[in-house]
């Protein structure tokens, strides 16, 4: 037998003719709040077209930051045992990341013209981690429609926010640790990460439609492999700094070095 | 009593309304709190928080599930509220506004968990914001109709010596202000639920001009921003004409002091607006922000209420409803 709710509500509201004009407002307001019920992530799409080429030409280099870094922000994080136990004081955030000799860290490398065709995404997942109360790492790069797995190492209370513009966003809890998500991405962007609980935890996961790109290590070296013969535009992207490109031409079996500077100066 | 039932309300009502009024003034500055500290999102589901009533208070979460559970106390008290003003015979009018306010409490609330199951689309966060206004106007206006100022408002209104003209123009006014600083809320609104306050990095001038030109006009908030800005001293014109025609009828008893509030209210607020620039967004002054920006609406709101009561109470308003012509009367 269905539950009766208007009835019910007209026999409690009899007593007090004032009460009338809220009846009419409880149905909908239930099944506007079961409207808005996140729903489950969209399948993987296989983007249509012809298949794209690995050849054997290969550039590798360094990545540095000439002059004096800019000042990187500065948290306490006392707004959670957890973390502040983690991490004492001030902690400076690695926003501009610099190793010995320049070294820039985080440096997202990524062919955005000379690449054609489609290719497929690896089945195997790249982890994003939530450890100490930073995303470990920083900076991650993954195919379009390759699995991001996100987990969580700290034993406090984490949310995952993925502020996506291309692809769809999405707002995770992750109330303890062993917690796992896995996500795919089917468009091309740069995906900002946050946590709003603890707002200095920042990430950028790279979706890239092809598998020619890199993320410098704390030794700013980058080495991109697989591409077949031909010319190719390749930008060096950084949080903080702006954007930087460069144009090269590789034949068959070449492995070219570039080196790419950036200059203390700043993004807006 | 009057002829819509009104008459002096009884200790607890008063004690009821003002206290409805204050926590929702408070509720207020908790959902300042939330925006200003960036914690919106801390808490991903709604109604519950991480599946739970009471999950750990850190971090972010300590800002929106307080939220929470402050607007949950506070729509608990409006809707008893009701049941004061019902069973203690309050007149229909209050009691309508109470009604009201339950009602727009109830649709805050759905706002307030559709905007983060939707990741805070500015639309619904706006309208979460400023909805937020209008629940405040009304438990205001109820602590104010139910106040004993109220009663001695009532008295003294037709006895008192006041120029009819001068008391439209004061209404005019009075309403104008009030309506254009609830459009200035709704722009705040939009700027901050935008991430538009630092559209433009200094103040008074615009990228050190009077007026941003060319691709500055371009950058990512900087017309909502402005415009925010801009509109700001139309307002503050606005409340401090209303404030000045207001001190002309101080025959009318809270009026000066009102006035007095509404000034001292308009140039807090200007200055809290200019801080929030000059500290890049320093939470207790963006906080204090929206929260002065609500007294400045509520100063509004009450002086135009006040004087509509006036108005109805004046002999002018007497000798009309008798049928004689208004030329007449005066």
């Amino acid at each position: 037998m269905r539950p009766d709710f208007r009835s019910g509500a007209s026999k409690s509201m009899k007593t007090f003719p004032a009460f009338r004009p809220l009846r009419g407002g409880l149905v909908p307001l239930a099944f506007l709040i079961a409207a808005c019920s996140p729903k489950a992530p969209e399948a993987s799409k296989v983007p249509a077209g012809p298949p794209g080429k690995l050849g054997t030409a290969a550039v590798a280099g360094r990545v540095i930051l000439e002059g004096v870094p800019p000042a990187n922000t500065r948290v306490t994080m006392t707004t959670d045992p957890f973390c502040n136990g983690r991490h004492p004081g001030e902690t400076e955030m690695p926003e501009v990341a610099v190793g010995s000799e320049g070294a820039l860290e985080n440096v997202l490398l990524r062919v955005t013209e000379g690449a054609s065709g489609v290719y497929p995404a690896p089945a195997e997942a790249k982890t994003l981690d939530q450890k100490g109360c930073a995303y470990s790492p920083r900076v991650l790069a993954i195919m379009t429609g390759q699995p991001l797995k996100i987990v969580s190492s700290d034993a406090t209370i984490h949310n995952v926010h993925a502020a996506a513009k291309e692809n769809r966003a999405f707002n995770l809890g992750m109330p303890a640790p062993g917690a796992r998500y896995t996500r795919t991405f089917e468009k091309p962007e740069i995906v900002p990460f946050r946590c709003d609980v603890h707002p200095w935890m920042r990430a950028f996961v790279a979706v890239v439609p092809h598998p020619f790109f890199a993320v410098t290590g704390a030794d700013g070296r980058f080495e991109i492999r697989g591409l077949p013969a031909g010319t190719y535009t390749v930008e060096a992207w950084h949080e903080k700094l702006p954007t930087q490109t460069f144009t090269l031409t590789l034949a068959d079996g070449q492995a070219a070095t570039r080196d790419v500077v950036f200059s203390a100066v700043p993004s807006a | 009593m009057s002829d819509d039932g009104e008459m002096t309300p009884s200790r607890p009502v008063r004690i009821a309304a003002r206290t409805v009024a204050v926590s929702v003034f408070l509720l207020l500055i908790a959902g300042a709190l939330v925006t200003s500290t960036g914690s919106g999102l801390a808490v991903p589901d709604w109604p519950l928080s991480y599946g739970k009533l009471m999950p750990p208070m850190v971090g972010g979460i300590l800002y929106e599930h307080g939220h929470r559970m402050i607007a949950a106390t506070v729509a608990t008290m409006v809707g008893l509220q009701i049941l004061v003003l019902g069973f203690r015979r309050t007149d229909r009018t209050t009691f309508r506004l109470g009604l009201a306010a339950f009602g727009a409490i109830l649709a805050q609330a759905v706002l307030g968990g559709l905007t983060v199951l939707f990741l805070l689309p500015p639309a619904i966060s706006s309208a979460h914001a400023g909805l937020a206004q209008i629940v405040f106007a009304l438990t205001a206006t109820i602590a104010l109709r139910t106040s004993l100022f109220w009663a001695r408002f009532t008295d003294a209104a037709p006895r008192a010596a006041v120029e009819h003209g001068l008391r439209a123009r004061a209404s005019r006014l009075a309403l104008w202000a009030a309506g254009a600083t609830y459009v200035q809320i709704l722009l705040g609104a939009i700027v901050r639920h935008t991430g538009a306050g630092l559209a433009i990095p200094d103040w008074p001038l615009s990228f050190g001009k009077v007026v941003p030109t060319g691709a500055e006009w371009a950058g990512d908030g900087v017309l909502a921003h402005f415009t925010h800005r801009t509109f700001a001293w139309a307002v503050a014109a606005l409340v401090v004409a209303a404030a000045l025609a207001l001190r002309k009828l101080d025959a009318l008893p809270g009026l000066r002091r009102l006035s007095t509030l509404w000034l001292v209210l308009v140039a807090l607020q200007v200055a809290l607006g200019a801080t929030s620039v000059w500290t890049t967004k320093a939470v207790w002054a963006t906080s204090a922000h929206l929260a002065v920006g609500g007294l400045l609406w509520i100063a509004g709101v009450l002086a135009a209420v006040l004087l509509a009561r006036a108005a109805a109470l004046s002999p002018d308003a007497a000798v009309a409803e008798a049928g004689e012509p208004q030329e007449a009367a005066a």
